[in-house]
């Protein structure tokens, strides 16, 4: 009976994927249903079907504005998406060559910088939220005024009710500076952004160390940053804005989702070990306790690579504070200057043994006791009663428990 | 069984529910398309602040347990409360407060709080017997009834001087009900941190002070222990930065020979960045045990000595190297000498000086050596690998009494490899391998744990995320004599969908592990929630969950949980 009932969840997430498919797929033909081109256009001018932004447009691209499509897209067969001649950069390197080492995104247009590719007529850059190309912030607002966070969400509806949430809506009380209040002390004055795009600081374009830069000057001496720039996420360019909306305040410090999951969501290989038969008990997954990955990392610099709040043993100590010591009588296998800790035996995310244990059973004590192997084999060396105190003994030599 | 296929229904009828939904929804996604003026629409609806009050409910067929949880938000002008009350008939109870105020005065500034509360009791039933050890003894295994609890109450200030210092408390009780060779344990800490901006000398520093007691079944644990750490970051020059850490722990437990003991330990680094591209490193470590009263083998002292190069070209290319001396001195007591050893197995309380004739100091050294390496191969192809070699100057037999060839690993290798291949916007590809072998010259035997793991994940459009995860896990042990039942293979396989719509969000997910060789097992769960935003916001949710050995069938368990919120806004 548990076998089927296994089997028609299995069977019901099946048929809901290939349900979602199929609508996907039909919506997708239907849209197509009446519309036929050619296999071969080449010599046709373009512009019947699509018509020419770029001749309309006040910046516009230079091929595009002289008919030269074929410079980027296929007039034959299916290239893919746009029949594009290459789906990669490498499109534009053709002819910005200078640009091999701007911004090495996967793709220029899909980056959201220059996605207007045919023309624009608010940006020479064809990029379709900014009017410079990033000029820093104290370019894009010179010589404006500032104006205040309630002329700001005037037009800005959507970050209203949020803002009013965030913590960073204290900026806006007391008697700061006005450069040091609201939304202009991180985008600076705002008179000359009034009624247009322009004028200005945006961080969509600004590389991680600038989004840093910025955000740091406030949160340089809060209580858990101050490693920040020797962290691991600093040297892979995750910015404070990977995980942070400023003006949100529906997770907790501001995270964009809840804190457990805004991790998981790049260290995939962490989420498959808690999946695993033993795993310490995240927030969602076990009402009767509930960790958050960050009380034992810190995701703004700590120990080591894996940034961690302590070093290694002294986390599991937090709450396992009864396997401390020091004993009478130590395990000295697992002291870190001869082994590895805590981890020489256990897992720290999840495991498929139990215990988190890396290996099953007594197989965890033959990683060093290489001689005991036939010592009793048929039971466990803590579980049969044994060496139960395996942590380390104040009463016996042996790890013998009472 | 009844609830079982009610709630097998009623996973199914969400899942139809969620199917009609994506198929009716004839307006789809907007998110990718109009930017984000649609996607805020929901909010533009509220006129600022509010408060709200959110209720919930979740069944759990674990042991007929029900949860239920009513959560609150209050925002007045100059303070924010929230708080969380969970209760279960026979689970748990568990509840979290949180409290924030802030000040905001003409004269000083700014100023303000923040205190959490977080207590939990938990009443659940644990065991300490595996699978293997249940068919050993050929009986189920007893559940021991256990009850854990844990408080947090945090305070962070900002005053003037005091600016960014943060005390907290904690509480962390576990006991269980039947003398077992489980034990009790009691935990009280108190710490504060303090953040220190030396300007003067562009100097970031950090103290951070506590102390905690445990009171435990565990013989000669229970104690005190006050814990000091200082860190600093110096900035000395454009190109050079030092750093220093210092511990210092001292122990009070009354049920030891020496009361009163204590450890330290000192780092200091330095870094050099000649420019953007290039990083040199050297760093010294130095640790002294508290081991006043440890009376087995173990090590006294360590010294570490290492120094780095990394090169950053750039564009998510990176190449670094390090080098590390380990030295230490190591107390190894000889188990053969006949008085030590009757003196062990007597009653009597043992001292270090009672064993001191039979102790000898070795001093062994290691060598670890490792080297990182990120490269771009193409626009969509990135490798990254990672070796880490360690070998020691003493073979371990000479770290352990005569007689017995237990011993720790002579050589170790860990190495991972990853590869992460954007396959065309949509796809993404992540394949890893992960391998350590420790070797045991001595026995001639050697550990070897692999695991290799792919993901892909497909982003249909703006709105929807498809990934898929397969990870293949090997523990191998060989050792001369036995033969591989302690060596395991395992695989999981997890898959998740989730699909963001302008009134509803969805998501699906599915996670399945199948386990041979020493422990034969399978594990499935599979979980959906929906999440309606124009109606309240209504979330609904729906787990399930299995687990079965082959061979323990008594060691079986299942669960289905469903979950309802719905909040309120005034």
């Amino acid at each position: 009976m548990a076998a089927r009932r296994s089997l028609m969840t299995i069977l019901l997430i099946a048929i809901g994927v290939l349900g979602w498919t199929y609508v996907g797929s039909a919506q997708f033909f239907d849209s197509l249903e009446g519309m036929e081109a050619p296999d071969d256009v080449t010599g046709v001018d373009c512009s019947m079907c699509h018509g020419n932004a770029a001749q309309e447009a006040t910046f516009a691209h230079a091929p595009a504005f002289e008919g030269k499509c074929d410079a980027c897209h296929q007039t034959t067969g299916d290239g893919g998406h746009g029949n594009l001649v290459s789906e990669t950069r490498s499109l534009c390197l053709n002819c910005h060559q200078d640009k091999s080492e701007h911004y090495p995104a996967v793709t220029c247009w899909t980056s959201n910088c220059h996605s207007d590719m045919h023309g624009s007529n608010i940006d020479p850059y064809l990029n379709p939220s900014r009017q410079e190309d990033y000029p820093g912030f104290a370019e894009s607002t010179k010589g404006a005024q500032y104006v205040g966070s309630n002329v700001c969400l005037s037009c800005h509806q959507g970050h209203r009710r949020d803002w009013s949430k965030s913590m960073h809506s204290l900026t806006d009380m007391g008697v700061r500076p006005i450069s040091e209040r609201g939304c202009e002390s991180c985008h600076g004055p705002g008179s000359n952004h009034w009624g247009r795009r322009a004028g200005i600081g945006v961080y969509s374009m600004a590389s991680s160390r600038e989004v840093d830069d910025s955000c740091l000057v406030c949160h340089k001496s809060d209580t858990y940053v101050p490693d920040y720039k020797n962290s691991s996420h600093v040297k892979e360019c995750v910015s404070c804005l990977d995980c942070h909306d400023p003006h949100n305040q529906a997770n907790k410090h501001n995270l964009r989702k809840d804190p457990n999951a805004m991790c998981l969501s790049c260290h995939e290989s962490t989420a498959v070990d808690f999946a695993k038969f033993s795993h310490h008990p995240l927030d969602n997954s076990d009402p009767r306790t509930g960790l958050l990955c960050v009380d034992c990392h810190n995701p703004h610099g700590g120990e080591g690579r894996e940034m961690l709040t302590q070093l290694k043993d002294d986390i599991c100590f937090e709450c396992h504070a009864d396997k401390q010591g020091p004993f009478i009588f130590e395990h000295a296998g697992y002291d870190p200057a001869m082994g590895r800790g805590c981890f020489t035996c256990h897992s720290a995310h999840g495991s498929s043994n139990p215990a988190l244990l890396n290996f099953s059973g007594r197989g965890t004590c033959m990683e060093c006791h290489t001689d005991r192997a036939n010592h009793f084999p048929a039971q466990n060396c803590w579980t049969s009663g044994c060496h139960s105190d395996h942590h380390g003994s104040n009463t016996d030599f042996f790890f013998f428990g009472n | 069984m009844t609830k079982h296929a009610i709630h097998t229904a009623l996973l199914g009828f969400l899942m139809l529910v969620m199917l009609c939904g994506s198929a009716m929804a004839g307006d789809g996604c907007t998110g990718c398309n109009a930017g984000c003026a649609d996607c805020c629409e929901f909010w533009q609806d509220d006129d600022g602040v509010s408060n709200f009050i959110e209720i919930g409910v979740t069944s759990s067929e674990i042991s007929d347990s029900e949860d239920s949880f009513n959560q609150f938000g209050l925002y007045p002008e100059d303070w924010y409360a929230s708080g969380r009350l969970n209760s279960s008939d026979l689970y748990c109870l568990r509840s979290r407060f949180e409290a924030r105020w802030q000040d905001v005065s003409q004269d000083t500034g700014r100023a303000w709080g923040r205190i959490t509360l977080w207590p939990l009791v938990v009443q659940s039933d644990s065991t300490l017997l595996s699978g293997r050890a249940w068919d050993a003894f050929g009986t189920e295994p007893a559940l021991i009834p256990s009850e854990w609890g844990n408080d947090r109450v945090g305070l962070r200030y900002h005053h003037r001087e005091f600016d960014n210092m943060a005390l907290n408390y904690q509480r962390l009780e576990t006991s269980h009900d039947a003398t077992t060779a489980l034990h009790d344990l009691k935990v009280e800490r108190l710490g504060y941190r303090w953040n220190l901006d030396i300007i003067g000398i562009d100097t970031m520093a950090q103290v951070t002070q506590r102390a905690t007691t445990i009171d435990t079944t565990l013989p000669g644990a229970s104690g005190s222990i006050e814990q000091t750490r200082v860190k600093l970051d110096a900035t000395l020059s454009d190109e050079l930065s030092a750093y220093g850490r210092i511990n210092y722990e001292k122990y009070e437990y009354d049920e030891q020979p020496d009361s009163e003991f204590a450890g330290a330990d000192l780092t200091l680094g330095m870094r050099y960045q000649p420019d953007c591209d290039w990083t040199f490193g050297a760093e010294y470590r130095n640790s002294e045990e508290p081991d006043d009263n440890v009376v087995s083998s173990h090590v006294q002292n360590m010294t570490e000595y290492g120094f780095s190069a990394a090169y950053y070209p750039g564009h998510g290319n990176s190449y670094e190297a390090g080098y590390k001396l380990r030295s230490m001195d190591y107390a190894k007591l000889d188990m053969q000498n006949g008085s030590v050893f009757n003196l062990l197995r007597s009653s009597s309380v043992v001292t270090p000086a009672d064993v001191a004739p039979a102790v000898s100091i070795f001093s062994p050294e290691y060598d670890v050596i490792w080297f990182d390496m990120k490269q771009n191969l193409s626009d969509r192809l990135r490798f990254k690998t990672r070796f880490d070699y360690e070998a020691g100057s003493t073979p371990g037999t000479e770290l352990v009494s005569v007689g017995s060839t237990s011993l720790f690993f002579d050589k170790q290798l860990t190495r991972s490899h990853g590869l992460s291949w954007n396959i065309d916007g949509t796809n993404d590809f992540d394949f890893n391998l992960y391998g350590q072998e420790s070797r045991n010259g001595g026995r001639d035997s050697s550990t070897n744990m692999t695991y290799a793991e792919g993901v892909w994940v497909h982003r249909i459009d703006g709105c929807s995320q498809f990934s898929l995860a397969l990870r293949d896990t090997r523990s191998e042990l060989d050792i001369p004599g036995i033969d591989d039942e302690y060596s395991t293979d395992d695989k999981t396989y997890a898959a998740t969908y989730g699909q963001t719509l302008e009134n509803h969000d969805y998501s699906l997910n599915f996670a399945m592990s199948d386990g041979s060789g020493a422990e034969n097992y399978s594990q499935t769960s599979a979980g959906a929630e929906v999440r309606f935003k124009r109606y309240g916001p209504l979330g609904l949710r729906l787990d399930w969950f299995r687990r079965s050995y082959d061979n323990y069938p008594g060691l079986d368990s299942d669960a289905v949980s469903i979950a309802v919120d719905y909040r309120i806004k005034f």
